[in-house]
């Protein structure tokens, strides 16, 4: 029941993993960008960077294992069971700062002491880039919606035309053509 | 100046990778589009031509062969009666 209702999400097919892939890889190039000047190099091998670099690649895996063919069923199951392991590495992301000693900076606006700690020109710069950057990722992901729906419907139309021609074709077969299997080998 | 030159290169990047995914999912959808529509006429064509053959074997290409395989002229049974008729 729970893999047909997942079925029935239709063709979801990995929309936001495959937005999250571009945005994961925006923020680490971006990062490496602002690292540059900040920090002289564009990666070090730093716990908040390396653990963004995995979840980059667990979103590439995620999208991999939903290309592999299987059932519909199947696909969605297997893919929502990456997706759960995957998750794991969310808060290992947020947290990596906390929790190890690292080049990038500490947590300044969800801090575990509920005190932000950054200026009010920059806390507003950031509200106003977080609001535009998740509004362009509703809008992406509804327009990738819109292509995997159609997509589907390509499929199922493909379908329904190869199903026509291939009764078209067995009407023109006169029945004295037709082969009928005989029972008992035809010994 | 310097930190500029990192400032509008991750402009660049951000407007540039971005807008390339836009365009690109709007161009495919569009592109798509179109392919419905002609699956849907195929298949509306496909479905004509299956009438109409299912038509032609009643009737116009049945009165073209040899009903009976008896040597009879094509259409006509062994019995005189042509295709559709019930012999008497």
């Amino acid at each position: 029941m729970a893999t047909d209702a997942c079925a029935a999400l239709g063709p979801t097919r990995g929309v936001t993993a495959e937005l999250g892939v571009i945005f994961t890889g925006l923020a680490l190039a971006l990062g490496m960008l602002w690292g540059k000047p900040i920090w002289n190099v564009y990666w070090t091998w730093d716990a908040r960077l390396i653990t963004t670099a995995v979840l980059f690649f667990l979103y590439i895996g995620y999208l991999a294992l939903r290309r592999i063919p299987g059932d519909r069923n199947q696909v969605a199951r297997r893919s929502a069971v990456a997706a759960l392991i995957a998750f794991v590495d969310v808060p290992i992301v947020h947290f990596s700062v906390n929790w190890w000693r690292t080049q990038h900076q500490q947590a300044t606006v969800l801090r575990p002491d509920l005190d932000p700690q950054i200026h009010g020109t920059m806390a507003w710069t950031l509200l106003w880039a977080v609001v535009t950057f998740h509004l362009v990722f509703v809008y992406l992901a509804a327009r990738r919606y819109r292509l995997a729906a159609i997509e589907d419907h390509i499929a199922d139309e493909e379908l329904d035309l190869a199903v026509v021609r291939r009764r078209s074709e067995d009407d023109f077969v006169p029945a004295e053509r037709r082969q009928v299997p005989v029972l008992g080998g035809g010994a | 100046m310097q930190n500029a030159v990192y400032v509008y290169s991750g402009y660049a990047l951000t407007f540039g990778v971005l807008g390339a995914y836009g365009a690109w999912v709007t161009a495919r959808a569009r592109s798509l589009e179109v392919d419905l529509r002609q699956a849907k006429h195929d298949i509306a064509i496909e479905q004509e031509r299956r009438t109409l053959s299912a038509e032609d074997v009643d009737g116009s290409i049945r009165a073209a062969v040899d009903l009976d395989g008896d040597g009879s002229e094509p259409g006509v049974h062994g019995d005189g009666t042509s295709a559709g008729q019930v012999a008497p």
